[in-house]
């Protein structure tokens, strides 16, 4: 053998070694659908909302967001969102001063590393400062495709009121609403932006603050009302789904609904359990003699149910009643509370009456959501079904999510709202409904490539 | 002449057909094996019959016959993943390598040998950030099989061989953690080594041109006891209260497959001999891979694999070019042990089409040199219903296997 011959075999060898298979990506296809003007509307969770606050992170891995990016493996797709600066985001509550209600700002929470009164190390959060910046009015850099609002009811996705700057709007549309209604009194609605906009696609996740905004204080409001704390009437939550959907169907436009988790099921109701007082027998012995006889409260060594006020007297929690997240843990620990000294307050309890009522107007709220989505022959995201799979746990790309609060990955510091994995895993449930309805081949969303709990 | 031997290196190439052992069985024990599809337990053609059938070392033409050599396999594996995103391995190299001996002992009859190799392994080198990282980052399995083995002529055309085996192995991985504290994940470094032992025993006949093999290697069960387990990066809190330690040992088993083996050789004239056979690889104990941790807190880690059986063929052909020049070709398809719904990033498989290729060169009387490559095409496949992991995609694999060896004569 020649030596350009073998030099050559030994080159044709070596630049083979470095070869690898090639794969082709399959075409991904919009089946029946038309995702090129997407618009999402919705409360918290479509918004992005989590830890606490509206933050640039939530809204970039926000439910529409995560859609709009699988959309656009299609075709390029404009989808603008009202973003905040990135950094600590706004989180609002409604404090009263001086008997007038005012809004009161604080960036996320964030978790920290703690002795707690036990001295066993533990987790506590902290809270951040915002950014005013955050809130400058934004309308005129519209339109938004992303017309979520947190906190909002379904009701008021027409609210002229919504837009308007003081607590009788929502601060987080009041900052992008094309017309704050300063001149008339009435602002652009949530459903104007979107008509302007002529979908031919929307995502619609709406009714949870329905419900939600009863349970986040402890059954505190109405379970048939309108107020802040109140649960929407039935009536009027069927209405203002039908009137949505009637409205961003108007043009056409293809969509998909999604319907509402059992709510107590999340992490803010269920990280403490009701019989987390645990009594050796002497201090068991003590209490009992703290209590009247006959008042069906019962102390024993080991595990007890946590006493809290009840209208008159006190009670004790048993099996499947709750208490929230928001109660001071260390008062909970080493202060007493939830004993017959310091029974819980109200507002950190969700008795069996409330639990129920609760389950049972999601019921009703769900089969509202699934009428309407059949009438329109939508798509139909079950939500509720997915949230259940979270209890035994689910798996994706070999990590695994669970209910459980820091630890199980889906849900963020707050207890309450998903972090962006878990919105990706929801988006994910919302692209197999669509899939499914319009046989689209939508990919999923790359579930672990978003952010989890990030400890200190 | 360079024209000559081109064309009948391209000719040998094509010419045989076999099919081999799936699963993370290396095919490459021998530098002649590896041109010729990977299997000399029909033919007695060096000193790798020790390992290959037992029974062909009463068979060896010179009294004592020294066969050693190495090469680099290195998988290269492309990945399209369910959420259309296009990864690749790093490209983990293995350096399989493997050392025969085998000589007559005064009482003619009988013979001697050791076989030392490296049977089975695999080397996986994920990106330390893709997809599939929860999974494995890295995965690296590897064995040693050390087999004395005795031999006997039982008459002119029948012979028999067995020896113990004496298994050595590994298995080191990593593997990332889905707690990250100031935005770096924690990850799980795994690494032990256990040993087990087997045997291997054949029977070998020869009748003027034509010979047969028949040998079976019995699977092995290596233990591993307190492997390493090292936490990095776990989240201070998580460390503080308890859900996880810096470091812990734990336990593992791994279930390496007997294989029965059915092959005939025959010489066509004085200078070109084919070979043909066929493996049973009893895949189906490598059930599952669990790693069980010695701290209660740590979460076993226990995955199903639940491989098949696999049946393969194989054949090679060997040409004598000139007194010194010897050319070799072989081509092989496999089957693959791994059932859907359980084909994992660690060790991913399918169906192989293989082709090798080889020569020996003699330098000197008793000297030779020898060199073979082979390439693996792993078919492309598709999963689409991980029940194991919840992970989809399809993987394509080449092989490349180059190898030199040499062959010394006493």
């Amino acid at each position: 053998m020649n030596m350009k011959v073998n030099s050559a075999l030994i080159l044709i060898l070596m630049l083979m070694m470095g070869c690898r298979p090639e794969l082709d990506a399959p075409r991904i296809e919009s089946g029946e659908a038309d995702f090129s003007r997407f618009v999402a509307a919705g409360s918290s969770q479509m918004a992005g909302y989590f830890d606490g606050a509206l933050t640039r992170e939530g809204q970039e891995s926000s439910i529409a967001a995560i859609l709009s990016d699988r959309f656009s493996l299609i075709n390029d797709i404009e989808f603008k969102q009202p973003l905040v600066n990135p950094g600590f985001g706004y989180g609002v509550k409604i404090v009263v001063v001086n008997g007038v209600s005012q809004f009161q700002y604080s960036g996320k929470v964030q978790l920290t590393n703690r002795v707690n009164c036990l001295n066993q190390a533990d987790y506590g959060t902290v809270s951040t400062p915002h950014n005013p910046a955050d809130r400058n009015w934004i309308g005129p850099d519209g339109p938004y495709h992303n017309l979520a609002v947190p906190n909002i009811k379904s009701f008021q996705l027409y609210s002229q009121q919504l837009g308007r700057s003081g607590t009788s709007g929502n601060p987080y549309y009041a900052r992008f609403a094309s017309d704050t209604g300063a001149t008339t009194g009435l602002s652009s609605t949530i459903l104007s932006e979107a008509a302007l906009l002529n979908p031919t696609f929307f995502a619609l996740w709406i009714g949870n603050n329905d419900v939600f905004a009863y349970g986040f204080n402890g059954g505190a409001g109405l379970t048939s009302g309108l107020g802040p704390y109140d649960i929407t009437p039935e009536d009027t939550f069927y209405n203002a789904i039908v009137k949505t959907v009637n409205s961003l169907t108007g043009n056409q436009a293809e969509g998909v609904i999604g319907n509402l988790p059992d709510l107590t099921s999340l992490p803010y109701f269920t990280v403490i359990p009701y019989n987390g007082l645990v009594l050796t027998q002497s201090q068991a012995a003590q209490m009992d003699s703290a209590v009247q006889q006959n008042s069906g409260i019962d102390f024993n060594e080991g595990n007890n149910g946590y006493i809290y006020s009840s209208g008159a007297g006190i009670k004790q929690l048993g099996p499947g009643e709750l208490v929230l997240l928001s109660v001071p843990m260390d008062s909970l620990r080493c202060g007493q509370w939830g004993t017959p000294m310091k029974p819980l307050a109200a507002e950190y309890v969700l008795d069996s009456a409330e639990v129920s009522i609760i389950r049972s107007k999601i019921n009703v709220f769900n089969s509202s959501l699934r009428i309407v989505a059949a009438q329109k022959n939508l798509a139909f995201a079950d939500l509720n079904s997915f949230y259940k799979t979270l209890q035994p746990g689910i798996v994706f790309n070999g990590n695994t999510f669970t209910v459980d609060h820091l630890t199980g990955g889906a849900f963020s510091v707050d207890g309450i709202y998903p972090n962006p994995r878990g919105y990706a895993l929801i988006a994910n449930v919302f692209i197999d409904a669509i899939n499914a309805r319009y046989k689209s081949s939508i990919p999923h969303a790359d579930v672990n490539a978003y952010a989890g709990i990030d400890f200190p | 002449m360079t024209k000559r031997i081109l064309f009948l290196l391209g000719a040998l190439m094509g010419a045989g057909l076999s099919l081999q052992a799936g699963g993370f069985q290396i095919n490459s024990q021998s530098t002649k094996a590896m041109s010729m599809g990977g299997s000399l337990a029909g033919r007695a053609f060096d000193a790798g019959t020790v390992f290959f059938n037992p029974g062909g070392m009463s068979r060896l033409e010179d009294k004592t016959l020294l066969n050693a050599g190495l090469n680099i396999y290195m998988p290269r594996t492309s990945f399209l993943g369910a959420q259309n995103q296009k990864e690749e391995d790093d490209g983990g190299i293995s350096i399989p390598w493997h050392l025969y001996l085998s000589t007559r002992l005064k009482n003619e009859s009988l013979s001697a040998g050791i076989s030392i190799n490296t049977p089975f392994g695999y080397n996986s080198t994920w990106k330390e950030n893709w997809t599939g990282r929860y999974i494995i980052q890295t995965f690296r399995l590897r064995t040693v099989f050390v087999q004395p083995t005795l031999a006997w002529a039982v008459n002119e055309h029948f012979s028999i061989g067995a020896g113990p085996v004496f298994a050595f192995g590994g298995i080191a991985t990593t593997r990332a953690l889905s707690y990250s504290s100031n935005g770096t994940e924690a990850s799980m470094d795994l690494s032990g080594n256990g040993t087990g032992i087997g045997g291997n025993a054949g029977i070998y006949y020869v009748n003027g041109k034509f010979s047969w093999g028949l040998s079976y290697r019995t699977g092995v069960k290596i233990k591993i006891k307190e492997g390493d387990a090292e936490f990095k990066n776990v989240p201070s809190l998580l460390l503080l209260n308890g859900t996880y330690p810096n470091s812990t040992t734990f336990n593992s088993e791994m279930r390496i497959p007997g294989v029965a083996s059915l092959a005939a050789g025959y010489a066509i004239n004085e200078s070109l001999t084919v070979t043909l056979g066929f493996n049973y690889i009893n895949w189906s104990v490598f059930d599952s891979l669990n790693y069980e941790f010695d701290e209660p807190t740590v979460e076993d880690i226990r995955s199903a694999r639940k491989y098949e059986n696999s049946l393969s063929f194989r054949a090679g052909i060997e040409g004598k070019v000139t007194d010194k020049l010897t050319l070799r070709g072989g081509l092989a398809l496999d089957q693959s042990p791994v059932p859907d719904n359980y084909l994992s990033p660690d060790l991913p498989d399918a169906d192989k089409t293989i082709i090798g290729a080889g020569f020996t060169y003699k330098l000197k009387t008793n000297l030779s040199l020898e060199a073979a490559f082979m390439f693996e095409n792993v078919r492309e496949r598709r999963e689409t219903n991980n029940k194991q992991y919840d992970f989809e995609g399809t993987y394509n694999s080449y092989i490349y296997v180059a190898g030199i060896g040499i062959q010394y004569q006493f």
